[in-house]
C-alpha cells in the first residue's frame, strides 16, 4: 500500500518582500528557488524521501512526498511531518501549510486541500511553530477511511469547471451524493472524467506519481587566495573555470545556451550590484559545450572589459542551457570536410557578443507597400531563448522558400539597393534636373509614377509618387513626391 | 637589377617588369593553390560565376576562384556597383543552392542604409542574409575578417562607408589570407577614390555608369574596367548592360553583352 503524503502551501507572500527578507540565503541556486517557492520547497523535502512530487498544473500548490517505505526511519508519519514542518518553518517565511496522507496522490491531495476546517499549521514570522493540527488519515496500514473522502466537497475531486457548476445546480454538493447515484448514468451524463476523477481519489483507479528532480545547476567557481589585477591570472582562472563547466554540461549532454560570469571585485563601486558583482553575459546562437568556443567568447567580452578593482572571486554559471547535438564523426572524411553548422553558428556567436546583439540581424520582408516598413530586423541571438525552428532555417539551402514572404516584392517596381534611413528633401524641387548633396543632376529619364498611399491606421496616412530618374551620368535615384503636390525628396539609390 | 643587359633603359625595364609579373604569378598560384588544398571544400566548382556573361568573359578563368577577394570601386552614387556585386553573391548562392548545407551572405552595413528587399529580388533569399552593422571602423574590419573567414559564408558584402579610406597593408593582407581560408568570396565596395591604393584584393574592377539612352532609363548601361585581376593582362574595359526590370517570378533580369 502506497503512502503518498501531500504538503499543500499557500503562500500568503508569495514573491513580495517579506518572503525575500525571510531567510533565503543570496547565493545563486536560491535565488533561482527564490523565484519559484514550491520548487524551494520541493527541494528541501528531498532530504526526506528519495520521490518528490510537483507538477502546478495537476496539483496546485502542493508538493507531494512518496513515504512509503520511509515512515520507520523517523519513527511513525505525524513524526516525520513534524519534522518536515520543522524543517521548513526553519528556512521560509510565512506560509499556512496543510498536509495530508493518503494512498493516491490524488486522494492526499484532496485531503490536505479540503480535509476539514481546522486542521491547518501556520508557520513563519511570529505566528505559532506548532503544528499539531495535520490530518492524517486513521492508520497507516489501512486504505484511507471512506468516511473522509465522502464528507469532501465536489472540489476536491479536480473536476472541470462546468461539471462541478452542473453537478451543483442539481443539488449535489460532496462527494457522498455523487457515490450515492448510479455510476453507469454518471459516465453518461457528465462524461468519462468524472469517474476517473472519483476513482482516483478513492483508490479505484491507480494514478501515477508527478516525481520531480530539480533542474541541475552548472555553477563552477573560483576565489583568489588575495584579489588580483593581473589578466594573465584572471584569464588563467578563467579558462580552468570554462573547462570544468564544460565538463559538467558535457557529462549531463546539455550545452550552454546562455554563461554569465559574475566577477566579484575587493573595492568595486556599488552601481553595478548592490554585492560588487560584476555580470558578464555571454549568449549563443546555438548550444554548445565546447571549452574552447566559450573560453573565446568569453575573452572577446573580457577585452573590453574594465574592471572596477582588483577580482576577488569569479563564479561562472550556465543560466540556460539545452539538450547538446551530438552528431556522428564521418570515418572517411579525411579530405573533403563539410561544412557543419557549428561554423556558422560559432561565427554569430561571436559577431553577436562582440558586436552586441541588435548589431547581428536577420532579415524578415513583410507585405508592407510603405518601403522603410517592409524589411524588418531581427536579432539572431536573442537575449534569452531562441527558438530552435529558426535555428535550423539560417544558412542551409531555402528549398522551402514561403511565397507570402517574397512574393510581394516582387509584384513591386525594383527597389534600390541604397535607402535612406530619412528621405532627404530637395530643396529646390525638380525641373529636367535637382541638386543633391551639393551636385546638380540633370534627368534625362523616369520611371513612374508608382503611387504609394498607405499607413494611415498609423496616423498620418503616407501617400507618395515615386519615380526612378536616371541622370545624365548613368545614376539611379529613387526619388518621390509628397501628396498633393508637395515637396520632392530623395528616398534612395540603387546603387 | 640594373645589370640587365639591354639596349635601352625603357625596353629593359619593361622586360624587367614582365619577368617580376610572371614571377609573381606563379607565387601566388602555387600559393593559392596551397590554401585551396588545406581549407575545407565549400564549393564543388573551381570558379564562381559574376552573374554577369560579359564581365566573366573578361575575366581570365571566366569567374571568380573562391577565396578570392573582389574589390569594386564605384565612380558615383547610384551608379549600380552594388547591384554587380549582390548579382555576384546572388549567383554564387545559386550555384550553392542544394550542393551544400551552409550559404549564408554575410552584408556589414555601418551606415544602416542597406535595403534587404533589393537584394532579396536579385535572388538572395532573406532567410540566407546576416546584416550586421558594426559600430566603428575597428569593429567592421574584425567583423569583416571574421565572416571572411568562416567556411559557412559563402559571400561577405562589404558596404562601401567604412572602407572609403586606407587599408593598411596588413590588415588587407590579413583579410586575403581569411577569404582563403573561409573559401568564399569578399565583395568588397569601394569609392573610386582608393584606386590609387595599393590592394591585396584578387580582383580589382572599377565600375562606371553610362547614359542608357532610353526614356525609361533602361536597361542600364555600364563600364566596367578590370584594373587588377589575377592571371590576367590589367586595363580591360568591358560594357555591360543590366534591364533589372524583371518580371514576377523570374529569378533575375536579363543581362546581355553588347
Amino acid at each position: 500500500m502506497k503512502r503518498i503524503l501531500c504538503l499543500r502551501i499557500e503562500n500568503e507572500s508569495s514573491g513580495s518582500a517579506g518572503e525575500r527578507r525571510a531567510g533565503f540565503s543570496p547565493t545563486a541556486s536560491d535565488g533561482e528557488l527564490k523565484a519559484c517557492p514550491l520548487q524551494a520547497v520541493a527541494a528541501r523535502c528531498k532530504q526526506f524521501t528519495p520521490l518528490v512530487g510537483l507538477d502546478p498544473d495537476v496539483f496546485p500548490e502542493s508538493v507531494l512526498l512518496d513515504i512509503t517505505h520511509v515512515v520507520h526511519l523517523f519513527g511513525g508519519e505525524t513524526a516525520l511531518v513534524q519534522r518536515i514542518a520543522a524543517e521548513l518553518s526553519r528556512r521560509a517565511g510565512s506560509w499556512q501549510l496543510r498536509s495530508a496522507v493518503a494512498h493516491t496522490p490524488s486522494a492526499a491531495w484532496a485531503l490536505a486541500g479540503y480535509g476539514g476546517e481546522g486542521k491547518m499549521g501556520r508557520w513563519g514570522d511570529g505566528e505559532t511553530r506548532r503544528h499539531e493540527d495535520v490530518s492524517i488519515s486513521p492508520s497507516p496500514h489501512l486504505p484511507i477511511s471512506p468516511s473522509l473522502i465522502s464528507a469532501l466537497p465536489l472540489e476536491a475531486l479536480r473536476l472541470p469547471e462546468p461539471t462541478v457548476a452542473l453537478l451543483h445546480s442539481l443539488g449535489v454538493w460532496q462527494v457522498a451524493q455523487l457515490q450515492a447515484l448510479p455510476r453507469r448514468e454518471l459516465s453518461s451524463r457528465f462524461g468519462p472524467e468524472l469517474l476517473d476523477c472519483l476513482d482516483r481519489v478513492t483508490g479505484r483507479l491507480s494514478e501515477p506519481f508527478p516525481a520531480w528532480n530539480p533542474p541541475r545547476q552548472f555553477v563552477v567557481s573560483w576565489s583568489a587566495e588575495f584579489p588580483t589585477a593581473r589578466r594573465e591570472t584572471i584569464e588563467a582562472a578563467l579558462e580552468h573555470l570554462v573547462r570544468r563547466l564544460a565538463a559538467l554540461l558535457t557529462h549531463a549532454g546539455r550545452g550552454a545556451m546562455r554563461l554569465e560570469c559574475l566577477l566579484k571585485c575587493a573595492a568595486g563601486p556599488a552601481p553595478f550590484d548592490k554585492e560588487n558583482w560584476l555580470q558578464v553575459a555571454v549568449g549563443l546562437f546555438r548550444p554548445t559545450a565546447w571549452a574552447n568556443h566559450l573560453a573565446q567568447l568569453l575573452q572577446v567580452r573580457f577585452e573590453s572589459l574594465q574592471l572596477p578593482g582588483p577580482l576577488d572571486a569569479i563564479r561562472l554559471v550556465a543560466a540556460s542551457t539545452a539538450p547538446l547535438e551530438l552528431r556522428q564523426i564521418e570515418m572517411f572524411s579525411e579530405g573533403q570536410k563539410r561544412v557543419s553548422p557549428h561554423h556558422l553558428s560559432g561565427l554569430i556567436d561571436r559577431l553577436s557578443n562582440r558586436l552586441g546583439h541588435t548589431c547581428v540581424m536577420r532579415v524578415r520582408l513583410l507585405p508592407e507597400a510603405q518601403p522603410e516598413l517592409a524589411c524588418h530586423y531581427r536579432p539572431l541571438v536573442l537575449s534569452r531563448d531562441v527558438k530552435r525552428s529558426d535555428l535550423k532555417k539560417l544558412g542551409s539551402p531555402g528549398a522551402k522558400k514561403a511565397p507570402q514572404k517574397t512574393g510581394p516584392t516582387h509584384l513591386f517596381p525594383p527597389r534600390p539597393l541604397r535607402l535612406l534611413t530619412q528621405p532627404v528633401r530637395l530643396p529646390g524641387g525638380i525641373e529636367g534636373q535637382f541638386s543633391f548633396e551639393g551636385r546638380r543632376h540633370r534627368i534625362v529619364g523616369r520611371v513612374g509614377p508608382e503611387r504609394i498611399e498607405t499607413g494611415w491606421w498609423r496616423g498620418p496616412a503616407v501617400a507618395r509618387d515615386y519615380y526612378r530618374v536616371e541622370t545624365a551620368t548613368g545614376c539611379c535615384y529613387w526619388i518621390f513626391r509628397q501628396l498633393p503636390a508637395g515637396p520632392w525628396f530623395v528616398h534612395g539609390m540603387f546603387d | 637589377m640594373s645589370d640587365v643587359p639591354g639596349p635601352h633603359p625603357q625596353a629593359c625595364r619593361r622586360l624587367q617588369i614582365e619577368a617580376l609579373r610572371q614571377q609573381l604569378a606563379r607565387w601566388e598560384e602555387a600559393g593559392a593553390l596551397q590554401n585551396l588544398r588545406e581549407r575545407p571544400v565549400l564549393l564543388e566548382r573551381n570558379v564562381l560565376s559574376s552573374g554577369c556573361p560579359a564581365l566573366d568573359a573578361a575575366l581570365p578563368e571566366k569567374g571568380f576562384r573562391p577565396g578570392t577577394l573582389v574589390e569594386w570601386l564605384f565612380s558615383r552614387e547610384g551608379d549600380g556597383t552594388a547591384t554587380l556585386a549582390f548579382r555576384t553573391a546572388a549567383s554564387i548562392v545559386r550555384a550553392v543552392a542544394g550542393a551544400s548545407r551552409g550559404g549564408a551572405v554575410v552584408v556589414l552595413d555601418r551606415s544602416g542604409e542597406f535595403y534587404p528587399p533589393a537584394a532579396v529580388a536579385q535572388g538572395i533569399e532573406p532567410e540566407r542574409l546576416i546584416v550586421v552593422h558594426p559600430g566603428n571602423k575597428a569593429d567592421h574590419t574584425w567583423a569583416l575578417d571574421q565572416a571572411l573567414r568562416c567556411p559557412a559564408v559563402v559571400a561577405v558584402v562589404a558596404w562601401p562607408d567604412a572602407l572609403a579610406e586606407k587599408l593598411d597593408g596588413r590588415t588587407f593582407r590579413r583579410l586575403q589570407l581569411a577569404v582563403e581560408q573561409g573559401g568564399g568570396l569578399g565583395l568588397l565596395i569601394r569609392p573610386e577614390s582608393v584606386c590609387c591604393l595599393p590592394s591585396w584584393a584578387g580582383v580589382r574592377l572599377l565600375v562606371e555608369s553610362l547614359p542608357s539612352n532610353s526614356p525609361y532609363g533602361r536597361p542600364r548601361q555600364m563600364r566596367v574596367t578590370l584594373l587588377r585581376c589575377r592571371g590576367g593582362r590589367g586595363e580591360q574595359t568591358i560594357n555591360v548592360e543590366i534591364d533589372d526590370d524583371f518580371s514576377p517570378g523570374s529569378p533575375a533580369g536579363e543581362v546581355k553583352m553588347t
